[in-house]
């Protein structure tokens, strides 16, 4: 039997002799490790959603403002736009060489405090969130007639609408007190599939439908006689009801390094005032406001970090005082110093990398069902594997368990050494 | 053991012991009344304290002043029994009389513990079981081979019958005498019980070999 053997089995008959006490400490670093992952993946599970509210869009365009306002009104549909763009100054974007598609939104109307966007049928097809996720239609189909609308899922979800049923949309934004375009109501002819961004408080009608429905207003109120819906239609089969201008534009370019050009391009445009953002600068610049959870979760994530390793030493001096007299045998047999801080220090490093292990192995088997759940729920995507920010924190851990056992192990060599025998004078 | 001084920093008890020494061999028993110094005096032969002056050789080395030196040799040339065996309760009976040589320089011989643990009378049933399920006597027993089991020059043995009545106390020491002559070792046994001191071919007091200064006395 080698001697390295001789003290696995010391160190092994040890542990085991205490396992009640030690499996406890080794489940409260399992149980921090897992908080602090959950945490953890929680935190840059919620930057990454927000970072991918949409993906794939390479210029956001709107009337001069400010990115992070552009953003909010145009992807996040809050607040207001303060300017338009003109159908002209589009069309001169769409003429732009390295522009490869557009995708038009207009803005201002609402449902029921949700809000409505007129937009193209290129909005289903290139709209993108999360890692190139596209929407989905759920039930129905996109629009085919004139008055058709297609709903977001929490749309249709809170005011537990189906296909086929009428809507009346009002005439600008909020729940209630305005005129409502009740002349021309339409029908919800498709359902999206749930995707955790805004697009799922959305109702979706086409440009055509969005003009139509202001064909007779006026200075803001609406002509005593309007238009007939069968008028209409045939208007907008001749292409009579083109749109004069719209809120926003997402822009797609022919390769990364148009972007840039576009933009300066777009930024210059000498006709009228106009903002292209490049959407990560501008949810870059807006999660700065708005990610203090972030940061508070972040604390907390420290926070478990310094609990498990402040228990975990705590247990493992309390431990000691009991572990005297084992100790003292232990030099009296002849065990140098260093052998018994050797005995103490893998000991505790052994506990603690068991607890890590167990902690890391439950978040690993738990997140594709949890990650499932969050993802149709909350929209959070949770990162899948092992960040190496994670793997350097629980190796800390693991670590600072080593250096916490020196402790022990030093008090352990100041120990008087007949203490704890049992001998007498 | 010559000119040797010793006195613990806290309390002001010193000791010191001008010359005493022990035969390859020789088996001698230390008495004194509690107190006295004997387990300091086994303290400083076995390494376990370090002397403040003076000089101590065991096995014909001397006794180095870095505590893992004299843990070395404590364990590769000194067996120690205690007053209350000292097994390490959780562990098996084979793997504590081994223990030793996980911290010495000789090989850890399982055959030769098998050995020992059989002449000295531990059936091999036992050998698997932790020491907690040990009886007095196969306790003594496993103490007695653990500090055999590195074929030590001196063997150590701190008031180890305190704990038995008068027959198990004759058994243990019968065992003992046998045990160290068969390893050729020298024995030092200290106790309070001057009853054990007539077993002995030599019996010293601690007061004629050592100088004690209890606290608040002048030497």
């Amino acid at each position: 039997m080698t001697r390295l053997r001789l003290l696995a089995r010391l160190v092994g008959a040890s542990l085991w002799s205490r396992r009640l006490a030690i499996s406890l400490v080794a489940l409260a670093v399992a149980v921090s490790t897992i908080l602090f992952l959950s945490v953890e993946r929680l935190r840059t599970g919620a930057w990454e959603s927000f970072a991918s509210t949409i993906s794939g869009t390479d210029l956001i365009v709107g009337g001069r403002s400010g990115g992070v306002q552009l953003m909010l009104y145009s992807v996040f549909r809050i607040g207001n736009a303060t300017n338009d763009i003109s159908w002209e100054s589009v069309e001169d974007i769409v003429a732009l060489d390295d522009v490869d598609w557009i995708v038009p939104l207009s803005l201002g109307d609402s449902h029921r405090g949700y809000r409505v966007v007129a937009t193209a049928d290129a909005y289903f097809e290139r709209y993108r969130y999360g890692r190139g996720l596209s929407l989905e239609i759920e039930q129905g189909a996109r629009f085919d007639d004139l008055f058709d609308v297609v709903l977001g899922a929490e749309v249709a979800r809170a005011l537990d609408y189906e296909i086929g049923d009428r809507i009346v949309i009002a005439h600008g934004l909020g729940a209630a007190g305005l005129v409502r375009h009740d002349d021309l109501p339409f029908t919800v002819s498709g359902i999206l599939a749930r995707t955790g961004t805004p697009a799922d408080h959305s109702l979706h009608i086409s440009l055509e439908a969005m003009t139509a429905i202001h064909v007779d207003w006026a200075s803001g109120a609406r002509a005593a006689h309007t238009t007939p819906a069968e008028v209409l239609r045939a208007r907008a089969a001749e292409g009579d009801l083109a749109p004069n201008s719209v809120t926003a534009l997402l822009v797609g370019t022919t390769s990364r390094i148009a972007v840039f050009r576009t933009a300066r391009a777009i930024n210059e445009y000498p006709e009228e005032p106009l903002l292209a953002v490049l959407p990560g600068v501008a949810l870059q610049e807006l999660w700065s406001v708005v990610g203090t959870a972030e940061r508070a979760l972040a604390a907390v994530s420290a926070m478990v970090v310094l609990t498990a390793v402040v228990g975990l030493v705590a247990t493992l001096l309390a431990t000691l005082e009991q572990r005297r007299r084992e100790i003292a045998v232990l030099r009296a047999l002849g065990a140098r110093p260093g052998i018994v801080a050797g005995l103490l220090v893998v000991e505790s490093g052994l506990v603690a990398l068991v607890g890590v292990l167990v902690g890391l192995l439950t978040v690993l088997a738990a997140t594709p069902v949890a990650g499932a759940w969050l993802r149709a729920t909350y929209g959070l995507d949770l990162p899948v594997g092992l960040s190496l920010r994670e793997a350097l924190v629980l190796s800390g851990i693991v670590v600072s368990a080593v250096l916490a056992g020196l402790l022990p192990a030093w008090r352990a060599y100041r120990i008087g050494l007949s203490d704890g025998l049992g001998g007498g004078g | 053991m010559y000119d040797v001084a010793f006195r613990y920093p806290g309390t002001g008890f010193a000791l010191s012991v001008p010359h005493y020494t022990l035969d390859t061999g020789e088996a001698a028993f230390l008495r004194g009344p509690s107190g006295s110094g004997k387990t300091t005096l086994l303290g400083l032969a076995t390494g376990l304290l370090a002397a403040d002056t003076g000089e101590i050789r065991v096995a014909g080395r001397d006794m180095p002043s870095r505590a893992a030196g004299r843990d070395r040799l404590r364990a590769d040339a000194i067996g120690v029994i205690h007053q209350q065996f000292n097994l390490l309760p959780y562990l098996d009976t084979l793997s504590n009389v081994l223990l030793p040589a996980a911290f010495g320089r000789g090989a850890a011989d399982p055959a030769r513990a098998v050995d020992l643990l059989e002449r000295l009378g531990v059936q091999s049933a036992l050998h698997g079981a932790p020491a907690r399920a040990l009886s007095v006597g196969q306790q003594q027993r496993v103490a007695i081979a653990r500090a055999l089991i590195g074929t030590p020059r001196l063997i150590v043995a701190d008031e180890p019958t305190s704990a038995l009545d008068t027959e198990a106390r004759d058994a243990f020491l019968d065992l003992l005498f046998e045990s160290a002559r068969a390893a050729g070792a020298a024995l030092l046994m200290v106790s309070h019980d001057p009853a054990i001191g007539r077993r002995f071919a030599r019996a010293d007091d601690l007061r004629d070999i050592a100088r004690i200064q209890a606290p608040g006395q002048t030497a």
